[in-house]
This record gives structure tokens, sequence and C-alpha cells, in this order.
């Protein structure tokens, strides 16, 4: 595993390296052991997948449309990455019951029947989207939006698409986990799809607007006015090529 | 509380209302009765985790604002919890913000004394709480205890902004 890289704003909250040379399952061993509390963000090429652990154990995870163990055995199969963690985050999901022990033995007996042949392979990445290209011209144009700090298109499965900057990634976990939270309050009160979701805070803003297929996530300057930079992102959405 | 959260929903557009301590416990709420407890318990619990890692984000946190195909969801933190309105689609913010920040101070009293007087029996059943306004810090008691479960860890809450 390389050095731990430490973002300058998330410093404090947790860190951040890459999993080439150590397994992912020698990282939730040792958070295990550890009795680690929190979210494990995992990224792979452009799928990103949530752990969450409590006292060690693993109560909860996603990636992309699946939850739980399925979610669990996915992102184990993965061949490498990067992780981030954030410790003490926590979830009300508890989609998971099992020991960390019995997930992990179960992920590598999946893994090997994988390999053998006995076993489908899961889907792959999704498939390159015809209207990409011209999506991925609009971010370009939103990240020139007075006010606008970064933004990044994902799809709804929470893959980002054409871009593998540091600053994408972080916005990419940052982004699922304010879609995760929407999603569950929309779902407690039947309020229907997700449209728009905006935290305001005292350092930056986290907008997020969704389409049919994407999930377009804008960190907003703390100065500026999330409710403008949103409206400026809908004309130019909205405007004639 | 029951008086500052009905004039919460006498802002056209807003559905109902209710308050939550800072482990994302009921403290009280005006809502329809087809949002039962449990409802409304699961709607707290999410947003006060969820909170944590969204202020990793964007530092203290303001504002949520949630819009969905079929409603809105707006919370608005308090310096020991938040208050979380239920809005149709069409609610007008600004005017809704207007009327949270009014009430805002009362709801703060009421919560800071629901914390204070919280810990000992936190399943315990309270008394319903009298609308007077000069009660609300003193009486202010859960009135959803079917959503406490175990206190939760925590490292942090939303400060007010």
């Amino acid at each position: 595993m390389g050095p731990p890289i430490r973002s300058p704003k998330d410093a404090s909250e947790g860190f951040e390296g890459a999993i080439v040379g150590l397994g992912l399952s020698d990282v939730i061993q040792l958070n295990g052991q550890n009795r680690f509390s929190g979210c494990i963000t995992v990224h792979f090429d452009i799928s990103t997948g949530l752990l969450f652990f409590r006292d060690g154990e693993i109560i909860h995870a996603e990636q992309g449309s699946r939850i739980g163990e399925q979610a669990f055995y996915e992102i184990m199969q993965w061949p490498g990455g990067r992780f981030s963690l954030q410790p003490n985050v926590t979830t009300t999901g508890h989609t998971i019951k099992r020991s960390v022990s019995y997930l992990l033995m179960e992920a590598h007996r999946l893994m090997d029947e994988r390999r053998s042949g006995r076993l489908e392979t899961p889907e792959g990445a999704p498939e390159e989207e015809p209207r990409r290209d011209r999506a991925m011209t609009i971010v370009d144009r939103i990240r020139q939006i007075p006010g606008a700090a970064y933004a990044v298109l994902l799809t709804k499965d929470g893959a980002r698409l054409g871009d593998d900057s540091f600053e994408a990634e972080s916005l990419e976990g940052k982004t699922a986990y304010l879609a995760m939270l929407a999603k569950r309050l929309g779902q407690a009160f039947g309020a229907g799809e997700v449209l728009a979701a905006t935290v305001q805070g005292t350092d930056q803003h986290l907008l997020l607007l969704a389409t049919k297929q994407h999930h377009l996530s804008v960190l907003v300057k703390g100065e500026s006015q999330p409710g403008l930079v949103e409206s400026e992102i809908r004309k130019l959405v909205a405007a004639p090529r | 509380m029951q008086t500052l959260l009905e004039n919460l929903n006498a802002v056209p557009g807003v559905v109902g209302s209710m308050i939550c301590d800072v482990e994302g416990r009921v403290v009280g709420h005006a809502f329809p009765a087809e949002f039962d407890d449990a409802v409304l318990a699961g709607a707290a619990a999410v947003l006060a985790d969820g909170s944590v890692g969204l202020q990793t984000v964007t530092g203290p946190i303001g504002l949520v604002d949630l819009r969905y195909g079929a409603a809105r969801v707006v919370a608005k933190p308090l310096s020991h919890g938040l208050v979380l309105l239920l809005c149709e689609k069409s609610v007008n913010l600004q005017r809704l913000l207007i009327e949270v920040a009014v009430a805002g101070k009362r709801l703060e009293r009421i919560a800071t004394a629901v914390e204070v007087a919280a810990p000992a029996e936190p399943d315990a059943a309270a008394p319903a709480e009298p609308d007077a306004a000069a009660g609300d810090a003193a009486g202010a008691a859960p009135e959803s205890p079917s959503g406490s479960g175990k206190p939760k860890k925590k490292t942090s809450w939303w400060p007010s902004v």
C-alpha cells in the first residue's frame, strides 16, 4: 500500500490510500480487529462502493444499485483500487448480519468459483453512453461558472464519467453519500425520485442535480449562492448547442 | 412546541414539521396521521446519521434542501438538533425559511432543554407538553420515544449557522 494520501480539507476526518499490494480483505480484517466504526469508500475504475462498519462488524454495503451482501461481494472481487476511511460515519441501513470472517470467506469462495468459470462474471462497467461526449463538454462548461469549485458527472449507479482526477474521485464519494441520504429520506416520506439536493455549509456547498441517467454533482464555493449556480447550470444545459 | 410547529405548518405548502435532537430522536412533531412514529423516527435517524458525513464536505451545515418528484424536504440545523419540514413541491422556500428563523430561537430553547432533561429515562413516555411558550424550555421532553433506541456514537453535530 502506498503512503496515506491526505487531502488538506479532509485531513482530520480520515485517510486515503491505495490498495495495490494490500488486498481489500486485509484492510477489512485490520479494521475489524481494530473495531472500526465508520465508512470505507472504495473506488475502482469508475465504480464506487461503500462499506459501513460498526464496532468492527460490517453492517451495510452499497455498490451501484446493489446493497447488502451482494454489494459486498461485488466490491470484493475488484482487483484493485483506492479507498478512503471516514471514522464515525454511520448509517441506518443494516443489510448485513453476518460476521466479517464469514463475509470474507464467502467472498473468496465466490471469487474462486468465478475464476474457475462456475459463476458468471458480474456485470462489467456500464456501457459508454452515446451522448457521453456532449455530457462531458457540459461538465467542462459548468466548471467555468462563477462559484462552481468543481463538477463531476456520475451514472445513477455512482460510476464516474470521464474524469480520473483526485478532485473528481473525492467529489464522487461525497455525491454517493448525499444521493444515498436523499434517497432514504425520500423513501421514508414517499416523496418520489430525487430531483435535486443541496447542502449549504459555511465552507462550501454541495449541489446534486439528477437527470434520467446521470447525477451531476457540483461543489460550490462557500461565498457563492448555490441557487444562483444551479440556475446558471440549468441555463447552460437548456441552451441549444 | 406544538404551536410553533403548527405555525410552520401554516406556511402554504408545508405538510408537516418535526424537531429532532442531536441523536436523531424525534422531540416533537406536527405531521398528519399517515406519517406514523416509525416513519418519522426513521427519517430523523437517517438525517442525523447522514449529517456527520456531509459536514466533513461542507463544514457546519446551514441548510439541507432535498427536492423530489412529489415533495420537498427541508432541514435546518439548530444548535442542539434540527427542524425538518416536509413540503409540497410548490412551497416558497424563502418564505418558509423566514418562518423557521422566526421560530428558531424558541425551537432552540426547546431542543436545549430536551437534551438536558432526556438522558435520565430516554425510553420513558413523556407527558403532552403545554402550548404555552413560557413552558417550552422547562416542559419539553421527547414526544416520540419509539425511534430512540440505544444512543448512537456521534462525534459531532451541526452547529447552528
